[in-house]
């Protein structure tokens, strides 16, 4: 499915608010919050994924991203999200490296990209949730850095990055005003970008016959 | 007096399409009032005219509220129970998964609240919850290949809560406007059939939860 052109080129950041249980709750440091399980997870997609863009692997970057929509799905913390829209974007980008090689800049924005991606890894391996964070807010700010015309193609990116997780979420069962909560989006950009994939076709979605559904609603107009 | 309840999603899906105009005289055949929540006009209205996108969008649904074809409901509705029951009806590894929003829960609770005679809603998942739960679990398996559990307890609760809740779509609204005629003037050089196909299609490819067979099936029922 094409992407579109997004007209808001608004730079993503998520809140950093969760709903998660307190029992469960491993790390805080402040607002900030982050269990165990997910800690160790995004350590090992942050890995994985320095080393994918190391070897331009990019289906192995979008499997990472793929990988950590089922925490964004179930838990919701706000870095399992943050986490696979950076690295799909990543993936986007790097499938794009002959357009976007040419414009100034870009060799310092792949440098970045690692260096970002690392010192964000280091963090968490050291407990560090607040650093993390920082590291996160910096990486996602080194994008302003940018020649405005690179500037301006990554930012988009970015923002359909963040609208095909959205639709991942969605397609995981999560509702699209819930999702669109998540991710920061409208509920028209999501229903907009959700009515062009197949998850309406899915067989499991139909839960009464269309025509049986139709004789009612006349019912109810008569 | 007779009520419409309206999500969101359903709104979206009429002002994408540039539908909003069939809302004023279907009200008329109706002979009752469409509602929407305050949280709704609020997604609607309020968060997509602080941004570029959807601002003409929010403008003309604006619009309808001032022309009184949908009424915001200012009341209170109380949603806690049931936003809690719904997002604390599904779990993996022992914790809850939050499913819906508050605004979602509310044109719901406001549903149950007036007795509407429908509550519209063009997404899946509101739908799935009201009208099969254990299909939403599948879904939820198939997606996390993992084990969903559901609370037992709490999706009685919410069967019995929404148990008189009539679930339409924006699908259906635009199929009543074709049957009373009010999408005529649109049968210039095309068929019936080119038009249902239009209307159906232009739907779902903005938002609302029908499938294709669905769509060719109404389209036959039409017809």
């Amino acid at each position: 499915m094409g992407w579109k052109t997004s007209r808001e080129t608004s730079i993503i950041f998520l809140p950093i608010k969760t709903l998660i249980n307190f029992y469960n709750i491993k790390y805080i440091r402040g607002d900030i919050v982050l269990q165990e399980e997910q800690r160790v997870n995004i350590i090992r997609v942050l890995d994985e994924a320095v080393k994918a863009i190391k070897d331009g692997n990019i289906v192995l970057l979008k499997d990472l991203s793929n990988q950590t929509i089922h925490d964004a799905s179930t838990v919701q913390d706000q870095y399992s999200i943050t986490i696979a829209i950076i690295i799909y974007s990543l993936s986007k980008i790097h499938e794009r490296e002959n357009h976007y090689g040419q414009f100034k800049g870009w060799r310092t924005f792949c440098y970045d990209c690692v260096r970002g991606l690392e010192l964000a890894k280091i963090k968490l391996e050291k407990f560090d949730i607040k650093g993390f964070d920082k590291e996160i807010k910096n990486y996602l700010n080194t994008l302003k850095k940018l020649d405005t015309k690179l500037k301006n193609y990554i930012q988009d990116v970015f923002e359909r990055a963040k609208l095909n997780k959205a639709s991942r979420i969605h397609e995981h069962g999560v509702s699209i005003g819930r999702t669109a909560e998540l991710l920061g989006v409208s509920r028209y950009e999501l229903m907009d970008y959700i009515g062009k994939t197949f998850i309406s076709d899915v067989k499991d979605n139909l839960t009464i016959d269309p025509i049986k559904r139709m004789k009612m609603t006349r019912e109810i107009f008569k | 007096m007779k009520t419409i309840v309206l999500d969101t999603s359903s709104v979206i899906s009429l002002v994408t399409n540039n539908l909003l105009e069939i809302i004023k005289p279907l009200k008329e055949k109706f002979k009752g009032t469409f509602y929407i929540p305050e949280s709704v006009e609020y997604e609607l209205i309020d968060k997509p005219l602080e941004t570029k996108m959807f601002k003409l969008e929010a403008i003309m649904v604006s619009k309808a509220i001032e022309d009184k074809d949908f009424v915001v409901y200012e009341e209170s509705i109380d949603v806690g129970s049931l936003l809690h029951k719904i997002n604390n009806l599904y779990f993996v590894n022992g914790k809850p998964i939050s499913i819906v929003s508050k605004a979602e829960v509310e044109a719901l609770a406001l549903a149950i609240k007036l007795e509407s005679s429908a509550y519209a809603v063009d997404e899946r998942t509101m739908r799935l919850v009201i009208e099969d739960p254990m299909r939403l679990k599948k879904i939820q398996e198939n997606k996390l290949h993992m084990k969903v559990t559901i609370n037992y307890e709490f999706m009685n609760e919410i069967k019995n809560l929404v148990k008189n809740v009539k679930v339409i779509r924006s699908t259906e609204l635009v199929l009543m406007a074709y049957e009373f005629g009010l999408l005529d003037k649109y049968l210039i050089n095309v068929s019936r059939e080119q038009l249902l196909d239009a209307l159906l299609w232009g739907l779902k490819i903005r938002g609302c939860s029908i499938s294709n067979e669905e769509v060719e099936s109404l389209t036959d029922f039409e017809l």
